[in-house]
């Protein structure tokens, strides 16, 4: 694996306006082809579509009474894509917005999926918007091409002279007007005229409605109960399962007494495959009720049966500090060993975070319809990754995925659950279909997820850095010991990535990894980071800000710790490393700025950090507060300053980032994971704590006006608020809270001065 | 058979005395909008108005709310135009929208009680709602905002 500037791990597939072109405009969907929508979608609420309707691309339908149907390709899990995509083509295209549908786009095709994922769609890592952008531009303005030649043709007048506005052609010097509708509908409209050159595409000074709010799309139904995810499919004939996963991969089944639930009422038939227990009743309860009457005897497995999450953290914290058996680089510059064994003054320290469960609150489900004749299938699912899911159920029916229709379902929730490759939660509808040739609707009690969850992965940090007279770092080291899930869950990335840990290791790396300026990293000339391959088993998989949340835990802990030990300023020490991005300044002055950063508060700690994530660049300061006793720390403020470049819905933004830090803030204070004999000890949300209101606390979110392309907000705010609530507590008390989630065990040991063991067991700051 | 009356309709059910209201409601009823989340009242996705008072279905037996006049989402308003779902749409609160049903049927609860509610009123009312995506903030918000319209409304009746 290459180490140092040479250019990015992530494979950079950028495809060519011209491409899109020759592709964009070969493609031509018939509308049954379009999958149907989720009924919760907008198209059952009230926008019944008339006439006929004529596919100008890939991307846009246009009916005869000029209803515009733009579907989207990233998937809807509360990020709002599924209006942010479609107001990009919208503008382009200047339809009117009003007249606008929504659809999923169809799971799989060239045109949808993105370059990054090997061309899947895969709706993750902060990437719609980024990712489709310029994509999307080129889609609608090749429609309105399409149009406004067609209208030429037809008024016989040259396609110069004429304008479109709120989806019509206009012809100033004649005063006539075509609505698109009418356009679409003119004997001879030819889908293809116009579209032997590359369209033109707006000057941002024109937009409409990019930068501009739109209601988004759902609003209403999501108020009034009638939205519709996949747990609400129903169907007829359709029957209800609940299922019995085993305690932890590996185990078997030894013995089974289901004689009682196969009594129970309601209740069709028990059945099993591989070491699943579902069964099938008339109601899902009936069938939750029968299950907790069924015995199962387990017979451990070996390994994993002994997997306890302590033992593994401590020896991932372990392995991180023992610099003698190398790493794997992931990034590095200069010569960092030489300028530390070189250096008068060497800082050193641990910190380490721990295992974490998605919780999305939709708990995992899926219905499959495996038709009578077995020849086609049909799913409901909500997925981030729309072909895995359909080459999962091909795999397990024998139905040829051709066949396979998925309706893409709204999401409860996601935060990268069901972007697994395995695609568990669509696993035993589909088998269980395949065997009663009728539609079955699995849900996991939220137990049955817990049990087997996908968890963040926990990490072992050592940091190291050589400072000079001046306070000036001159060698950085970073170790992170963690277990990357792209090797152990993502066979088909793993490849493609040419087996780069990203997930685990991402923002670690002081360079643009993450497609953001170069410029945006810590200066570090001389610097090494390693990942230090942890390989124990348990069950990990990407989870809002992967990597990088505990990766710029433990690097923005550590440079407030720097600061703390060479007496430098926070805000002054960060400004100085990024000396070279005036973006990254502004984003931390600005901070500075609302957050009123200099004003001291009594009671109170201020902590900042900075990040750069998914192109997005932003500083954060939290202001906090601590119960000594309890050891409660109370979040009262956060300020985020973001640069995203431009901004295409400005209140989702901000509601992204709200999510985003409150998610991260979870994440620090209460969320953990603990595994003994192999087994999750938690199994829902009263001994999983996830935040709730009373600990949330008032978000001030400033967007830096920018022009730059759009990039990523969906988990930038995840990504650096755990770092900013420690530096604030450690502001407010002088301790250093090393190990998050920040328990209030370790509050009260850090706030009394007796740090639990590991957490810093030698610091050489003896310069 | 058990009676059970929600949304000012009386519905016959076959079903096992022990069913949870959020079953019947989703599995034999056809009201999908009360939501299923932890089954342990961990959450307040099922959250219902029970004779107007919040309470978590899917830890309450249909045989303890026989008698008792259920209201779900679907039957706060007749079209959806409750102060607190005007005051979601104009606030924008929901993100994936999953937990929200039950977010508001706790307000409704809560602002029935106190006509305009504190931040600590709020917390205390709103604790047992899990929202995963994190709109809390916007939650007050919009809860602050209904209490107003419903304050200035009941102003201009008078």
């Amino acid at each position: 694996m290459p180490a140092g500037d040479s250019g990015n791990l992530v494979p950079s597939v950028v495809l060519s306006r011209r491409d899109l072109l020759k592709r964009g405009t070969g493609v031509v969907f018939s509308l049954t082809l379009l999958p149907a929508a989720g009924r919760g979608d907008d198209r059952l609420r009230g926008h019944p579509r008339r006439g006929a309707s004529v596919p100008l691309n890939a991307y846009v339908h246009i009916a005869t009474d000029g209803t515009v149907t733009i579907c989207c390709p990233s998937a809807e899990m509360g990020q709002g894509v599924l209006t942010a995509l479609p107001v990009i083509v919208a503008e382009e295209m200047d339809a009117d917005w009003s007249r606008v549908i929504v659809t999923p786009s169809p799971p799989v095709g060239d045109d949808y999926g993105d370059p990054l994922f090997i061309n899947l769609i895969f709706t993750v890592a902060s990437r719609s918007v980024a990712g489709y952008f310029e994509r999307l531009r080129i889609f609608g303005a090749q429609a309105r091409r399409t149009l406004v030649h067609n209208a030429a043709r037809n008024w016989n007048v040259p396609v110069a002279g004429l304008e479109t506005k709120m989806g019509q052609v206009l012809d100033p010097k004649s005063g006539r007007h075509m609505g698109y509708g009418e356009i679409a509908g003119l004997p001879g409209f030819d889908v293809n005229a116009g579209q032997a050159d590359a369209p033109e595409l707006k000057d941002p000074s024109r937009f409409q409605l990019i930068g501009r709010d739109v209601e988004p799309r759902n609003l209403a139904a999501k108020v009034d109960g009638s939205v519709r995810f996949s747990i609400d499919a129903s169907l007829p004939g359709m029957v209800h399962a609940a299922v019995i996963r085993p305690p932890f991969a590996g185990s078997r089944i030894k013995s089974i007494d289901d004689r009682d639930a196969r009594k129970a009422p309601g209740v069709s038939g028990v059945h099993r495959r591989d070491e699943t227990v579902a069964v099938v009743a008339r109601t899902w309860f009936e069938a939750l009720a029968a299950k907790r009457a069924i015995r199962v005897e387990w017979q451990h497995a070996d390994v994993t049966g002994s997997l306890d999450s302590q033992q593994i953290l401590d020896r991932s914290i372990r392995d991180a500090r023992d610099t003698a058996a190398p790493g794997i680089p992931w990034d590095g510059a200069g010569d960092a060993p030489g300028r530390l064994a070189g250096s008068h003054r060497v800082i050193e320290r641990e910190y380490s975070t721990e295992y974490m469960y998605h919780g999305g609150m939709e708990p995992m489900n899926a219905t499959v319809h495996v038709h009578e004749d077995g020849s086609r299938a049909e799913i409901w699912a909500g997925t981030q990754a729309p072909g895995y899911t359909l080459d999962t159920v091909a795999r397990i029916t024998g139905i040829d995925a051709a066949n396979i229709t998925l309706h893409r379902s709204l999401m409860g929730g996601a935060f990268g659950r069901r972007s697994v490759h395995a695609m568990d939660f669509v696993q035993d509808a589909a088998w269980l279909s395949a065997q009663l040739r009728k539609p079955v609707k699995v849900i996991w009690d939220r137990e049955e997820d817990f049990k087997l969850a996908y968890l963040r992965p926990a990490t072992g940090q050592y940091l190291r850095a050589a400072v000079d007279e001046s306070g000036r770092v001159t060698a950085w080291h970073h170790r992170v010991a963690c277990e990357d899930p792209v090797k152990a869950h993502e066979p088909l990335l793993w490849e493609a990535w040419q087996q780069a840990p990203l997930i685990g290791m991402l923002g670690s790396e002081h360079r643009a990894e993450d497609g953001s300026p170069f410029d945006a990293a810590y200066d570090l000339p001389d610097r090494l980071v390693e990942y230090v391959a942890v390989e124990s088993g348990i069950r990990v998989y990407a989870m809002r800000g992967v990597g990088a949340m505990p990766n710029k835990f433990a690097i923005e802990s550590f440079l407030d710790e720097l600061c703390a030990e060479t007496g430098s300023d926070p805000l002054a020490f960060r400004l100085q490393l990024l000396h070279r991005s005036a973006r990254a300044q502004q984003v931390l002055q600005k901070a500075a700025e609302i957050s009123q950063w200099g004003r001291r508060r009594e009671g109170r700690g201020l902590g900042l950090a900075y990040s750069h994530y998914a192109g997005s660049l932003i500083a954060c300061v939290a202001e906090v507060s601590t119960d000594h006793r309890s050891g409660q720390i109370r979040v009262h403020d956060v300020w985020v300053v973001v640069d995203c470049g431009l901004v295409i819905q400005p209140d989702n933004l901000v509601a992204q980032l709200e999510g985003g830090v409150i998610y991260g803030l979870s994440n620090a204070l209460t969320e953990r994971i603990t595994i003994e004999n192999g087994m999750i000890m938690q199994s829902n949300f009263h001994d999983y704590q996830m935040m709730r209101i009373s600990s949330a606390p008032e978000i001030h979110v400033h967007t830096v006006h920018s022009t730059a392309p759009p990039t990523g907000v969906g988990e930038i705010g995840t990504v650096v608020a755990p770092a900013a609530l420690a530096n604030a507590f450690a502001a407010l008390t002088g301790r250093r809270l090393r190990r998050l989630p920040f328990t209030p065990e370790q509050v009260r040991a850090a706030a009394s001065g007796n740090e639990p063991s590991g957490s810093n067991r030698h610091d050489p700051a003896a310069g | 058979m058990i009676p059970l009356r929600v949304n000012g309709r009386t519905w016959n059910l076959d079903i096992a005395p022990d069913t949870p209201v959020l079953w019947a409601l989703r599995d034999h009823i056809g009201l999908p909008g009360t939501r299923y989340g932890c089954g342990v009242a961990a959450c307040g996705a099922c959250t219902v108005h029970l004779d107007g008072d919040a309470v978590r279905s899917c830890v309450l037996p249909v045989s303890a709310a026989a008698g008792k006049e259920i209201t779900t989402i679907e039957g706060l308003s007749a079209s959806g135009d409750h102060p607190l779902q005007e005051s979601w749409r104009r606030v924008r609160v929901p993100q994936c929208g999953y937990c929200q049903s039950g977010q508001i049927m706790s307000a409704a609860a809560l602002l029935r009680k106190h006509r305009q509610p504190t931040d600590e009123q709020i917390d205390t009312a709103m604790e047992g709602n899990l929202c995963r995506c994190g709109t809390y903030v916007r939650i007050r918000k919009a809860i602050h905002l209904a209490a107003q319209m419903m304050a200035s409304g009941k102003a201009a009746d008078e």
